[in-house]
């Protein structure tokens, strides 16, 4: 991954005023971690970071960008890319002032698995090379090599990617022509089934176990970035959706509502998993829509700028399982 | 919160026999902010408004909930008493315990439980309720009528009459409708033309309507008293204004086509005027067969023109107009197909339809109205009548009846038994439906003249076979089976709605029933008025219907016309949706939901918020699901109302 | 057992106004919310429902092609239908939420629907999204 040729065009593009700043991934606080970078001058560039652990969907930083003037550019990967989709279909970015620049990315490393797998305790891993088809990582008792696929985030090694005209500038065309999944054929619903094929009693007491542990903090709705309405419907004043102290029975209201309303927009991205403190396995229910929506009425969040969501449409001669 | 009043109505036993009132006014008085809970025999009297009046006023009331029977039946009742009580009309909300509860269940003690749960969650919506208040918007008094057959004509001149104006829109190039085709009309054997004619005269020549023939509405916008149509005037090629209708054009042109006026049994030419008494009298070139305008060889019509009226480049027009109202009156045609395959329809040239047959009777059709075989031009002396062709059919054709074959079809054979006096005539027929005023006369008439044989029962195949056409068919009466070998034979088509029906009830919004017809508000009581507020229907759009029945609808229509009209402003209801438009993201779901395009854009602090145009909802509430933030929220259903009465289920 | 019925006021609701009428009879279960029009139900209305304690809930339109403002039970359609998927796959019986499509005209459909839901969920265990066992909420004056 270069970040050396990501420096020189950010440089480049806020120097001829093609935009005012730049929205990149910056060094974390660890060297497995990164974090949003604002650059507004080139001086800034010298925390640019660009690596495995750039999984953060930086679009989320978006979507209140239609208010500014500002003409911003803005780093993305493939995956990325289908976001900012849905929010110029919800009129929420302004096209023109936005520019896309996108990196090539053939997938990134959950810390999580990760930790899974090698870490007995992140300190004492110290860094990582990339081998022909996997990651190694060293540590002080020595290197540790792992398959991609052990350690990527799932929709990385499943992921879809096709180059999108609505990018500006990528940043290493040749490379971007080799994004492939990390797996043929991957089977893009293969979580749903262990729900699925549980029987219903099962089931139930799964999710109940899993919402009852909801603490209701929003990070789900927070980071994600199709979830842009100015106030959520949960924290409306004076309408009870949902009550405001936290009643667990009332959890599955708002986690199935959430699901309901990114439907049709949600992308996969995944944030709202990653970023959730409880751990939910809030991507099943989104991926679940995801999958409902694709065999149901053909259709895909975020491949183009043309396609009505289904939500929004409707066709008489849908299917009809009601009396 | 406001104080609530709660009244609960005995309907005399049909509320108190199954409901126990006395323990539903103790148990609903507990809720914190009913206080009042009482009840009264009949709460719909004179005496029983009076009682709920004397409540609000004791004890300063700010909400009412009325336990009685449907909202369809009362609503606007004990509104009208809130509002006299100076409580805003939609701070009164009624519990149906009659039609839902009382009616419904035996048990004394569920259906009591069930009264009290229904009544408290009504509480909790009215608490939740806000005043709402009608407004107006201004009104263009100007009507839209499609269609211009003799519905749309007699609703055109009513409403001209009374001193509106009036477009008459018409897909045909002339105006009269099918009654144009028509020789004699039942049960008077009226002349068709003798009692038309001088209406398409009245209207071409009233400085009130303006005829719009060969023309199209293609789209309507706006909503009741302000509906923006466009109309698309077909080019006929000829400049209308100069065209004197001499007809030396029509007499040159080499191209014969066919005759959708003679339905086909005598060609036309391609610069035309269907027929003699045709309003306006002016030519029309058929674009689909017109040598010039397929080749661009010909153009004698253009050459020999003394007015040189005839203009080839001429190209469709877009009008844009207007209108306060619209009528649909856009008739019927006949079915034709493989519904009626098993009748030889189509197939063999001596079977016609009833339409075809008018065109034989008629002394301007194509035998100067001598009944003679289109095959061979002999005069038929055996001819056989098939009614409910594709009418009453579950399995084929249309399952309804059409309701004026039984009487058309007397008249044919009479026509037929005055025009061919030693034929015979059968007419076979599933029963007879002759409710109308003389019709039942007119049937006996048929009969008794002899030599016309009723045959109840059904056709069940027709061949030819040595020139002669075979009949198969069942007696029921006698229970033999009937095999007539005639001459021609005529099928009393089933009427269906005619083509584009279903294009203009998208384009007006309204509903189609489940045949096609145009959906009426109510089948028994809003039988003019479409679902769509200042759409209204006449003739056989709406359903089969005699010409009688026709006329009175086009006069009903107008007549609804001319009561919005006789008002300067229109009432808009203050159920519609209402956009708070600081919380709105500007995504514009609720666009697309709304099945009026009553969202509108406006900006608000540098974006692009919806507006919800007020005139244009009607109030479906589609929007406020769509829009996920729940910023769209309609007016007395709104999100804290329906939620709160989820929530009383809480209550026990 | 209680059931919620979202009735949209054209079709259904009158539907429901026909079977009274007409006296047919059928389980006091059935607790009736009216609104204008089945693409009026929110989701979320039928979530809440649930965890209020409700066992089941039903939500009845015009049938497809037949709605009073054209097009609302088309989406209905949709998001119902996507909504019932969701809820199974969370576990909850799909017989707890039903969708009928039920003309002013269907008095006897009426009766019947509700009959056919009440008997469905009155087969189901206790409602998993429920945990609420009859709170009082209003204590005597």
């Amino acid at each position: 991954m270069k970040k050396n040729s990501l420096s020189p065009i950010i440089k480049e593009l806020l120097k001829n005023g093609t935009v005012n700043y730049f929205l990149a991934y910056g060094k974390g606080s660890f060297w497995f971690k990164v974090r949003p970078l604002i650059i507004r001058e080139p001086v800034e560039l010298k925390n640019l970071e660009w690596n495995r652990f750039c999984y953060p969907n930086l679009t989320t930083y978006l979507k209140d960008s239609s208010r500014s003037q500002d003409k911003i550019g803005v780093v993305v990967k493939g995956c990325d890319v289908k976001s900012v989709v849905e929010l110029i279909k919800g009129n929420q970015i302004d096209r023109e002032n936005l520019f896309l620049l996108q990196v090539p990315c053939d997938g990134t490393v959950d810390p999580g698995k990760v930790e899974n797998l090698v870490w007995i305790s992140k300190l004492k891993v110290t860094g990582f090379e990339e081998t022909g088809n996997g990651l190694e990582f060293i540590t002080k008792e020595g290197r540790v090599s792992v398959n991609k696929e052990e350690v990527f985030f799932s929709k990385c090694y499943k992921c879809d990617f096709a180059p999108s005209p609505l990018v500006d500038r990528y940043l290493d065309e040749e490379r971007l022509e080799k994004n492939q999944p990390s797996i043929d054929n991957p089977d893009l619903y293969e979580e749903l089934r262990i729900i699925e094929e549980m029987n219903p009693e099962k089931r139930s007491i799964y999710w109940e176990k899993q919402f009852s542990r909801c603490i209701r903090c929003f990070a789900c709705r927070n980071v994600c970035p199709v979830c842009y309405c100015p106030t959520c419907v949960f924290d409306q004043k004076d309408t009870s959706w949902i009550s405001k102290g936290v009643k667990p029975e009332e959890n599955n209201i708002f986690h199935l509502t959430r699901a309901l309303h990114v439907a049709t927009l949600c992308t996969g991205c995944g944030e709202c998993e990653r970023v959730c403190p409880m751990k939910l396995p809030l991507m099943e229910l989104n991926l679940k829509l995801i999958k409902e929506v694709d065999e149901l009425y053909h259709y895909k969040a975020g491949v183009d700028l043309q396609s009505i969501s289904p939500l929004k449409e409707y066709g008489k001669d849908d299917y009809d399982e009601f009396k | 919160m406001k104080k609530i009043g709660v009244f609960v109505c005995w309907c005399g036993l049909n509320i108190s026999r199954t409901v126990d009132i006395e323990r539903v006014i103790k148990e609903v008085s507990r809720h914190p902010q009913v206080v009042v809970s009482t009840d009264y025999k009949y709460l719909c009297s004179e005496p029983g408004q009076n009682l709920i009046q004397k409540y609000v006023e004791e004890n300063e009331l700010g909400g009412l909930v009325v336990a009685a029977c449907s909202p369809n039946m009362h609503e606007l009742t004990f509104r009208s008493v809130a509002q006299r009580c100076g409580i805003n009309p939609y701070l009164c909300e009624m519990t149906n315990i009659r039609e839902q509860c009382s009616w419904v269940h035996d048990d004394r003690e569920e259906a009591t439980h069930k009264a009290i749960d229904l009544i408290i969650m009504t509480v909790e919506k009215v608490l939740r309720s806000d005043p709402l208040y009608s407004s107006t918007v201004p009104l263009t008094k100007k009507a839209l009528v499609i269609g211009a057959g003799i519905s749309g004509m007699e609703s055109a001149l009513d409403i001209a009459n009374a001193g509106y104006e009036v477009s008459l829109v018409d897909k045909r190039p002339y105006i009269g409708g099918h009654m144009t085709q028509l020789s004699e009309t039942f049960p008077t054997l009226d002349c068709a033309q003798c009692i038309l004619t001088p209406k398409t005269a009245e209207v071409a020549r009233h400085p009130n309507i303006k005829i719009l023939p060969y023309s199209e509405v293609v789209e309507i916008k706006g909503y009741v008293g302000n509906f923006e149509a466009k109309i698309k005037r077909k080019a006929t090629y000829v400049d209308w204004d100069k065209c004197t209708g001499c007809g030396i054009c029509v007499e040159k042109c080499p191209q014969k086509t066919y005759s959708e006026f003679e339905r086909g049994l005598k060609e036309r030419k391609s610069i035309d005027i269907p027929f003699p008494q045709a309003v306006p009298f002016k030519v029309t070139i058929d674009k689909e067969s017109c040598i010039y305008l397929k080749k661009n060889k010909c153009g004698v019509c253009a050459k020999i023109c003394p007015a040189e009226a005839v203009d080839f480049q001429q190209q469709d027009t877009i009008i844009e107009e207007k209108f306060g109202a619209i009528v649909v009156a856009t008739g019927f045609e006949l079915l034709e197909g493989d519904d009626l395959a098993e009748y030889g329809y189509g197939k063999y040239k001596d079977i016609l339809d009833g339409m075809q047959f008018e065109r034989l009777n008629s002394s301007s059709g194509p035998t100067s109205g001598k009944i003679l075989r289109p095959s061979d031009g002999k005069e038929p002396k055996e001819l056989v009548f098939i009614q409910c062709a594709g009418s009453r059919d579950r399995e084929k054709g249309v399952p309804y009846c059409s309701r004026i074959c039984c009487m058309y079809t007397a008249k044919h054979a009479r026509l037929y038994k005055q025009k061919v006096p030693d034929g015979q005539a059968y007419i076979f027929y599933m029963d007879i439906r002759a409710g109308g005023k003389g019709y039942e006369e007119f049937i006996y008439r048929s009969v008794d003249e002899g030599n016309i044989l009723y045959l109840r029962g059904q056709v069940s195949k027709v061949f030819e076979e040595d020139g002669k056409l075979m009949v198969w068919g069942m007696d029921t009466l006698s229970s033999k089976k009937i095999e007539i070998a005639a001459d021609m034979v005529v099928l009393a088509n089933a009427m269906i709605p005619s083509q584009g029906s279903k294009l203009l009830a998208s384009i007006l919004k309204v509903g189609t029933d489940e045949h096609g017809f145009f959906q009426e508000a109510h089948p028994k009581l809003r039988p003019i008025e479409s679902l769509t507020r200042g759409v209204f229907l006449a003739g056989c759009s709406q359903s089969p219907k005699d010409i009688t029945d026709t006329v009175a609808q086009g006069s009903a229509a107008a007549s609804k016309v001319m009561a919005m009209f006789s008002n300067d402003t229109i009432k808009v209801e203050p159920v519609v949706s209402l956009v708070k438009k600081e919380d709105c993201s500007g995504c514009f779901a609720c666009e697309i939901a709304c099945p009026y395009g009553a969202i509108e854009h406006e900006e608000y602090k540098g974006r692009q918020v919806a507006f919800v145009n007020a005139a244009l909802c009607q109030g479906c509430g589609s929007c406020t699901v769509a829009c996920r933030a729940g910023v769209v929220d309609l007016m007395g259903f709104s999100n804290k109302q329906i939620l709160a009465e989820v929530e009383a289920l809480l209550w026990k | 057992m209680e059931i919620v019925a979202f009735l949209c006021n054209w079709c259904s609701y009158a539907g429901a106004d026909l079977a009274g009428t007409s006296r047919f009879k059928y389980p006091a279960n059935i607790k009736v919310i009216r609104v204008p029009c089945s693409s009026r139900v929110n989701p979320t209305f039928i979530l809440k429902a649930l965890a209020n304690g409700a066992d089941g809930v039903m939500v009845s339109g015009c049938h497809p092609g037949d709605c009073h403002y054209t097009t609302g039970n088309y989406f209905t359609r949709r998001r119902l239908l996507l909504m019932k998927r969701l809820l199974e796959f969370t576990g909850v019986n799909p017989d707890r939420v039903h969708l009928y499509w039920i003309s002013a005209s269907e008095g006897t459909k009426f009766a019947e629907a509700v009959k056919e839901v009440v008997e469905k969920v009155g087969k189901l265990e206790k409602n998993p999204m429920s945990s609420i066992e009859g709170e009082i909420r209003y204590e005597k004056k």
